[in-house]
């Protein structure tokens, strides 16, 4: 489906981003690549789609050979991210001036940094063939992208000033600058990162995905699809109030053509939620198929 | 049972103004929901005013005009006002209240370290929240309903005044305390704690549709806003599938799946639930928000006092 070995999945709550990952996960490591699913949603549902405990650690899918998942929580990274750079000061400054660094670190910010850090983190982990991130609903999911290049920003104009940033005193972060450095640019490579917008035929939902759509493009990202999800199968809608829906979804469905121009899947509407590997399974295949946009009998309900 | 009583939930009452809030995750319809509930009681007489901090506001779509981050009223519903909290816009104003309230006691050396500080990516999160504090304190309104951020969010934009201290000790970047600047930001953040946690003040309503994850995600952040002493007060069940319409098998086996999840709702919240029906088309513009309103909140509990 892709060469990509990262894949980005974003778009606005509630289209079905998680199904999709998820899906795609399960198909790309049964076609044999060791594939790392990750969230930095601090509202994760893998688990629930998995139906497995999964938590801020990488655990094994059972019942997929080859399928790694994390739910990194922002508490604990920010613990780990705050030992990454107190651990080695503590060897070398006083008492007194990790304190100072540490009261600093009491920032609300400091979680969002903290979690985009491990994040970041496996883009340089040589692991995973491929690591899938379902990542966070859009807008939040932009901030969070827009961090490394603000981040190289401010350090840069920090090492020329007081020698402090909220993240502690420079020399100690210089480290972190070179891994976003190389984040960002892996972002940029079209070969190495794909974003895939999940979007549903609906008014509110195209808009906001062409915005998001063109803020990515600002920051370099060159590899872009679309993944049209839970559109009505035509022969199901022979009751005037699902016809009307179904005819508004045609509708929204050439919009979708004319506003969001990119390579496109289709994805049915299915009659059940998409829960546990064996529905992933069927869902990710169907995902295969969708390039071809046909609709098939067997309809299961998709969503996030 | 508990019985949905709109005007215990939604309503100003013993002379308070009341604040709603719509939280639950992504795409379940927060903002319909919010626009819907606020379009109704300005239409009862109540002077109301939708908040939105949602960084990729949709409150412009549904009204159909713009909605800035200045209070406007919305064209075509009397009583009814919009704002949007713009990160970017809040965080040059707070950025410059925080350099004025300095400047007259600090050197410029230090003014300078102070300025390069706030340059920080921090602000802008800090500076979203000073403006919702300044939206949820403002009583000029009866009625003020937010439509708010995805939950994972939410809840830390609402965890920060606990942390209040450790703000101010990092905004007074060069260790210069400003006594009046953290006692100014300290009362204004217990006031804010005790309207939240205040059912007569401050409703906390979760918005869900009738599937797993929505549902699971909601309940984990019901009992998150417990610790933090805010109870929830409802739930609305949201694109509820009309039962008449689903004579095919497909669409039957969703309803009943959606029958069970409803019943899921009300014994895992134990609070009132609303139904909200899925529409025949999407609730866009005036004319579909009003009939969506009077279709779900026929009785608005507002007994036409207003």
């Amino acid at each position: 489906m892709t060469s990509s070995r990262f894949l980005f999945f974003s778009g606005k709550g509630g289209v079905g981003k998680t199904s999709m990952a998820a899906s795609t996960a399960v198909q790309e490591a049964e076609g044999g690549r060791k594939t790392l699913i990750v969230t930095t949603d601090p509202a994760s549902n893998l688990a629930d789609v998995f139906e497995t405990e999964i938590g801020h650690r990488i655990a094994l899918i059972p019942g997929v050979p080859n399928l790694w998942a994390m739910e990194i929580d922002p508490d604990q990274a920010t613990t780990e991210y705050k030992e990454k750079i107190l651990g080695p000061m503590r060897a070398v400054f006083p008492a007194d001036v990790i304190s100072v660094v540490e009261e600093q670190f009491n920032s609300p910010c400091t979680t969002e940094i903290a979690a985009f850090d491990r994040f970041v983190k496996f883009m340089d982990d040589p692991e995973y063939d491929l690591v899938i991130f379902d990542t966070a609903p859009t807008g939040h999911t932009i901030r969070l992208l827009e961090l490394p290049v603000n981040w190289s920003e401010f350090i840069d104009l920090s090492a020329k000033g007081s020698g402090q940033t909220c993240l502690g005193p420079v020399q100690a972060i210089q480290e972190s600058k070179a891994m976003y450095d190389k984040a960002i640019a892996e972002l940029r490579n079209p070969r190495a990162t794909t974003f895939i917008f999940v979007v549903q035929p609906e008014a509110v939902a195209i808009g906001e995905t062409e915005r998001s759509v063109a803020e990515i493009r600002q920051l370099g990202v060159k590899s872009i699809e679309l993944i049209i999800n839970a559109i009505l199968p035509e022969e199901v809608c022979q009751d005037a109030f699902f016809r009307a829906r179904w005819e508004m979804q045609q509708r929204h469905l050439q919009e979708i053509e004319r506003r969001l121009v990119m390579p496109a899947r289709r994805m049915f509407l299915l009659e059940e939620e998409i829960k546990g590997v064996e529905k992933l399974r069927r869902t990710g295949q169907m995902l295969l198929e969708g390039e071809t946009s046909t609709p098939r009998g067997d309809h299961e309900h998709v969503s996030a | 049972m508990n019985m949905f009583q709109p005007e215990k939930i939604l309503l100003p009452s013993n002379g308070y103004s009341r604040v709603l809030f719509f939280a639950g995750k992504g795409g379940v319809g927060k903002t319909t929901v919010s626009s819907v509930v606020a379009l109704r009681l300005a239409e009862c007489g109540y002077r109301t005013l939708l908040v939105t901090t949602d960084p990729a506001a949709h409150i412009g779509e549904v009204f159909e005009q713009p909605v800035t981050d200045e209070i406007q009223p919305v064209i075509g519903v009397k009583n009814l006002f919009a704002v949007r909290i713009d990160p970017k816009a809040a965080t040059e104003e707070y950025k410059k209240s925080i350099l004025e309230d300095a400047r007259p006691r600090y050197s410029a050396e230090m003014l300078a370290a102070l300025a390069e500080e706030l340059e920080s990516p921090c602000t802008e999160e800090i500076a979203a929240f000073d403006k919702f504090s300044q939206f949820l304190t403002d009583e000029t309104f009866q009625v003020t309903v937010f439509d708010t951020a995805p939950t994972g969010h939410t809840l830390r934009l609402l965890q920060l005044p606990f942390d209040y201290s450790k703000q101010v000790s990092l905004m007074v970047a060069t260790g210069q305390e400003s006594v009046g600047l953290k006692d100014k930001t300290k009362a204004r953040f217990e006031a804010m704690i005790s309207k939240l946690r205040d059912p007569a003040r401050t409703t906390f309503g979760f918005v869900v549709y009738p599937e797993s994850t929505p549902i699971v995600e909601a309940h984990r952040a019901k009992l998150d806003l417990e610790k933090a002493g805010i109870p929830t007060q409802f739930v609305v069940a949201n694109q509820v599938l009309p039962v008449e319409r689903c004579s095919h098998p497909f669409f039957k086996k969703r309803s009943e799946m959606q029958k069970r999840y409803l019943a899921q709702i009300v014994e895992k919240f134990d609070v009132p639930m609303l139904e909200m029906p899925l529409f025949e088309q999407e609730v866009i513009g005036l004319p579909r928000l009003r009939q969506a309103a009077r279709t779900v909140l026929s009785d608005c509990g507002c007994r036409g006092v207003n």
